[in-house]
């Protein structure tokens, strides 16, 4: 893109975050009382004021870690069931109910369960776990079964190596619907994972702060904690897709020298 | 080189595209496949090839058979550049060198998507002829490459590859009279 198209794309970005945002300011004035609406400014001010805090940057790196550590280990886990089951019919019938319970079921049920199973540090890790590993494990799988059915004849009449058709054929087939699923399960990460530790209240954590906000009736906190997560969130999202998008680029330019 | 006999296969029970076919090919034969539209001319090449199971009758090839083919499809890898698939299947020295004897040294680092058909064409026949092939399956494959390439392709086929036992689909009889030493009706 160039660059001039991409500033004018990023205007337009701002320009519709301003336009919610004074939303957001005129229904505050509207309604008049920040227990019940803070504003933009109040909000502002209020993050200002936790940043400054000790255990404000602690907690957000403990939920961080823990929100990073359920998503790898969730990704992992999807690429090499989806393989599997695309490998195996068995392996497809058998997890398709375990896959539909998990999804079907409230991850506060998943949340209070894990609390009976394991130490309340873990639940948040296991949780987000939980909710990545059918995303990825089911669009790995799509993917699998999208690769060009003509290509993997030619790979076969050609002998080429298992390993060859798993890079140059399998891999980049997948890689997009791996690509769009990690970024979506990644936004469901933090939302499963901060919803788990203001259920297991977490040491640390930015769900304990948002906890404390509630039983404290400090709205203000209560949104600028909320803030920090869409924040992180937004951010790791577009991380993980530069990251992933930037690997595929390269590998490709490999591939070809 | 490869001996196909009593060979019989359908995709419907309703209705067999090979019935009872036979064939022995020795190395250095060129023969064109020949017979109207759903005859079983690609059908044949896939049996020939391995992605089709008989369901009547044995194809035999000679042991350590390199096979290699050119499908109606060019099934390029729409990710590589024309270099980087031919080198799917030979070193990148021996992907040049086809790619550039098929007339194609311009175009190493172009996409499949951004060539013509003939280009195309002329790659997929790059990668089969770069595995060295002792048996070589083409299927329609010198579709919409012009005469005067055509004609060099046919004079490096039948000069570099001279020992190469070639099947081949063609619907040009132009190119059946100047190409092949036998035709086999289906």
């Amino acid at each position: 893109m160039a660059y001039n198209e991409r500033l004018k794309s990023l205007l337009k970005t701002l320009a519709a975050a301003v336009f919610w945002l004074l939303c957001w300011q005129g229904l505050s004035l509207l309604v008049k009382k920040p227990l019940l609406l803070p504003s933009p400014v109040e909000t502002a001010q209020r993050l200002w004021l936790l940043v400054g805090r000790g255990d404000f940057w602690q907690s957000i790196g403990m939920t961080l870690l823990r929100v990073t550590a359920g998503f790898l280990c969730g990704a992992v886990c999807g690429v090499l069931f989806g393989a599997l089951s695309a490998k195996s019919k068995l392996i497809e019938r058998l997890s398709a109910p375990l896959l539909a319970v998990v999804k079907a079921t409230p991850v506060a049920s998943f949340i209070i369960l894990a609390l009976v199973w394991i130490q309340k540090d873990g639940v948040p890790v296991f949780i987000t776990f939980l909710i990545v590993l059918p995303v990825i494990w089911n669009n790995v799988l799509t993917g699998i079964r999208q690769t060009d059915r003509s290509l993997l004849e030619m790979a076969q009449v050609f002998r080429l190596p298992r390993r060859t058709v798993l890079r140059r054929i399998y891999a980049p087939s997948v890689l997009p619907y791996f690509t769009a699923s990690a970024a979506t399960a990644m936004g469901l990460a933090w939302k499963a994972g901060v919803a788990a530790e203001v259920i297991a209240m977490s040491n640390l954590s930015i769900g304990y702060h948002l906890y404390r906000a509630k039983i404290t009736l400090e709205t203000p906190d209560l949104f600028a904690w909320t803030a920090m997560v869409v924040l992180l969130s937004v951010v790791l999202e577009r991380l993980l897709r530069l990251v992933l998008q930037r690997g595929e680029g390269r590998k490709r330019d490999a591939d070809n020298h | 080189m490869l001996t196909i006999t009593d060979l019989s296969f359908s995709y419907t029970s309703e209705r067999p595209i090979l019935e009872g076919f036979s064939l022995a090919a020795a190395r250095g034969e060129r023969i064109c496949i020949r017979g109207a539209s759903g005859k079983g001319k690609t059908t044949l090449l896939r049996l020939i090839a391995g992605l089709e199971t008989p369901q009547k009758g044995t194809i035999i090839l000679e042991p350590g058979c390199k096979t290699a083919m050119v499908f109606q499809e060019d099934r390029l890898l729409p990710w590589l550049t024309a270099k980087g698939n031919v080198s799917l299947v030979s070193d990148d020295v021996s992907a040049v060198r086809l790619l550039t004897a098929l007339g194609l040294g311009d175009a190493l680092d172009a996409k499949p998507q951004t060539l013509s058909g003939g280009m195309c064409r002329r790659v997929a026949l790059a990668r089969a002829l770069a595995v060295q092939p002792d048996l070589l399956l083409l299927d329609e494959a010198f579709k919409g490459i012009d005469p005067a390439r055509k004609a060099e392709i046919f004079h490096l086929l039948q000069t570099q590859y001279r020992d190469c036992c070639i099947l081949f689909t063609s619907h040009e009889e132009a190119e059946i009279v100047s190409f092949a030493t036998r035709v086999v009706e289906l």
